[in-house]
């Protein structure tokens, strides 16, 4: 079976490590990259070429982990980003999806969970999200066109 | 001249303001005007002397009448107390002169005059209290005019003691009024006893003015000058008249000399008040123009102190952001990397993985309980979205353990809502409690949890399939009486419903404040 190819985007350079230990460690996962900001990911995404990208929301540089998902995506529509953050209001939550991620995951997710979910974003599926997570985004979604949601969000989704 | 300057200014005021009062005081001038030439016309027809009471009767009731009228006016238009007792001493003194002039009218006809004594009618009673009831007022309005309690204390405890000595007389002479004949010794004793206050109080308030300084003391002090020295010369003149002194009759009793000294007083405390009014209205714009540079430093001050509270909470915000990014990543690498060290344990039973698995589910922990604390730093803890979205994880925590389904049912427009801070606690505690009881109690296989919003009103309901209880066996704990308690705290009401066997349901309803309704969700 081939490796899941995973960018990390993670200030944290403790947590950074930690995820590149856990990726090359496990069976089925290979870490491409490790980056401190959004910047990095784009001078190098070529070269790395992931299947899937870690992106962290709160970022040092110019462009924090929303920005950088939706140029990412602009670019290489077919790379899958999980968003992994500490916040949980609804307005990340939803702009995380606007954006084009394909799932939305908190910091404090054990380590196995975090491989779960990776490799379900791999295999096309939607990452398992916690229930209120999920409530907000739908929450935060009707409240805007439902048109919206599904052109802007449900078709990079699928992707 | 300071008097003549302040009536100057008197009728620059009048002429100036056009305000209701001048109206009245015009339509009582024409009305007095009209009854003085009708007056006049009865004098030349009757022949009467030209000093006839009846005359300068009606002169003294114009003035005294027109003065009242602006008084009582100005007084309701301004509320100065000194115009209300400067307009009720005029009051007394109108029904006095209405009375002299009653008496002069009736003295040419001596036999209706003996009637009259002879008679002590109620009418000579009020009169002669009207005259007394003067004296009091006057000493509460010269009170009020020159501020006395104020600025002349020593001078304020004298009047206050003449004014007793006058009470007490009037008292006494009232029981003697109404026990002894009119015409006894005892009653012309009194007469006689009450005669003295007049000179006694000229003699207080004259020793006092010593005392008192500025333009409004001697504008008083002209005025009570006429009016006491031309009341001692009708008393004189009386005396004189009695012992048959004065061969000629044109003036036929005290009170023209009174009167005189009455207008000359009236005229002079008029142009007081309106003094007196001007000063109030300098006093005013000065203590306006203290209160705006009162309010511009509280202001200033205000402004100083949210510069400093915005500095404040600008630090708090770093370091919260700090412990949100620095402390909460680091952490969740520690989780990750118990997790590796974990993975790569042979033995995954052995104690070491243990060790591994605390440290991990405690990193992960961490991060819950530090994002709490930021939360209760911030204002995000007042949206209501984070209390739902506490309230869903509290209630999927709780079922972890357990075989329960929850049905957890919520208004779209939940989050837009701001309780504050106080009430969010207050909400989320009831539910906290009654969701708890649900677990621990009911033994249910299915939970309700519903959340409307029924404007005003914001309703929450508890429903379970469990077992119940019965109201009247059950004794209510502290948690329910808690939750009552703060049901009562957020307006609102809970009310209990359950049956043996039949599940119970909670239902809390409190209404919902005009500012939490609109808040914008962001």
């Amino acid at each position: 079976m081939e490796n899941i190819k995973v960018a990390i985007v993670e200030d944290n350079p403790f947590l950074r490590e930690g995820l590149t230990y856990l990726l090359n460690d496990s069976i089925g996962f290979q870490c491409v990259g490790a980056y401190p900001n959004a910047e990095h990911i784009i001078d190098h995404i070529g070269r790395d070429a992931p299947d899937i990208v870690l992106m962290d929301i709160g970022l040092p540089s110019k462009m924090n982990g929303i920005e950088a998902t939706k140029h990412l995506k602009a670019h290489f529509p077919k790379l899958s980003i999980l968003i992994q953050t500490v916040r949980e209001d609804s307005f990340s939550i939803f702009s995380a999806f606007k954006a084009g991620a394909s799932g939305y995951l908190l910091k404090n997710l054990p380590p196995n969970q975090l491989l779960q979910s990776i490799r379900a974003t791999f295999e096309g599926h939607l990452p398992k999200m916690l229930p209120h997570i999920a409530q907000k985004w739908i929450g935060f979604g009707n409240a805007l066109s439902i048109f919206f949601v599904i052109k802007k969000l449900l078709i990079p989704m699928t992707i | 001249m300071a008097i003549h300057k302040t009536i100057e200014l008197y009728l620059r005021d009048w002429l100036s303001e056009k305000q209701g009062y001048q109206i009245i005081a015009v339509i009582a001038c024409l009305f007095f005007a009209c009854v003085t030439v009708l007056g006049i016309q009865a004098q030349m027809q009757f022949s009467k002397p030209l000093l006839h009471p009846l005359l300068h009767g009606n002169i003294a009731i114009i003035v005294v009448s027109t003065v009242f009228l602006t008084t009582i006016t100005q007084y309701f238009w301004l509320k100065n107390k000194a115009f209300w007792y400067y307009s009720l001493y005029l009051l007394c003194n109108l029904i006095y002169f209405h009375y002299a002039v009653f008496l002069g009218s009736a003295q040419t006809q001596a036999i209706q005059l003996k009637q009259l004594r002879q008679f002590p009618s109620i009418i000579h009673f009020i009169f002669g209290y009207s005259l007394m009831g003067s004296f009091i007022l006057y000493t509460f309005f010269v009170l009020h005019f020159l501020r006395i309690r104020a600025n002349y204390p020593d001078f304020y405890q004298r009047l206050k003691s003449y004014t007793q000595l006058y009470l007490i007389l009037l008292g006494l002479y009232t029981c003697v009024v109404l026990f002894v004949h009119d015409e006894s010794l005892w009653l012309n004793c009194f007469q006689c006893l009450l005669g003295c206050c007049i000179p006694i109080g000229a003699y207080t308030l004259f020793d006092c003015f010593r005392t008192l300084k500025g333009r409004l003391s001697n504008i008083f002090l002209t005025g009570s000058a006429c009016y006491f020295l031309l009341s001692s010369i009708g008393f004189l003149y009386e005396t004189a008249f009695f012992y048959n002194l004065l061969k000629n009759n044109y003036i036929q009793n005290s009170v023209f000399f009174i009167q005189i000294g009455v207008i000359l007083e009236v005229i002079c405390f008029s142009a007081g008040l309106s003094y007196q009014m001007q000063l109030v209205g300098i006093e005013k714009q000065a203590m306006e123009a203290a209160l705006f540079l009162q309010k511009v430093q509280a202001l200033e001050f205000e402004k100083a102190w949210l510069k400093e509270q915005q500095s404040r909470l600008a630090e708090r915000k770093r370091i919260m952001a700090d412990l949100h990014d620095d402390v909460q990543g680091t952490l969740a690498g520690i989780s990750i990397f118990a997790g590796i060290a974990q993975m790569q344990l042979q033995d995954k039973e052995s104690k070491i993985a243990t060790i591994l698995e605390n440290i991990g589910e405690k990193a992960r922990l961490m991060i819950d309980t530090i994002k709490q604390i930021v939360r209760s730093t911030s204002n995000e803890n007042e949206r209501f979205e984070n209390i739902i979205c506490q309230m869903q994880q509290y209630a999927h925590d709780l079922a972890a353990n357990q075989t329960i389904v929850i049905d957890f049912r919520l208004d779209s427009d939940l989050n837009a809502l701001n309780l504050g801070l106080q009430r969010n606690k207050e909400f989320y505690l009831i539910f906290k409690e009654g969701v708890f009881n649900v677990f621990k109690y009911a033994q249910a296989t299915q939970l309700k949890i519903q959340l409307e919003k029924k404007e005003p009103n914001m309703i929450l309901t508890i429903a379970d399939n469990g077992q119940g209880f019965d109201k009247n066996a059950v004794k209510a704990g502290a948690g329910l009486i808690n939750m009552k308690k703060r049901a009562k705290l957020l307006g609102g009401q809970l009310h209990i419903k359950s049956q043996l066997g039949a599940g119970t349901t909670l239902i809390l309803h409190f209404p919902l404040q005009k500012k939490e309704q609109t808040t914008q969700n962001g």
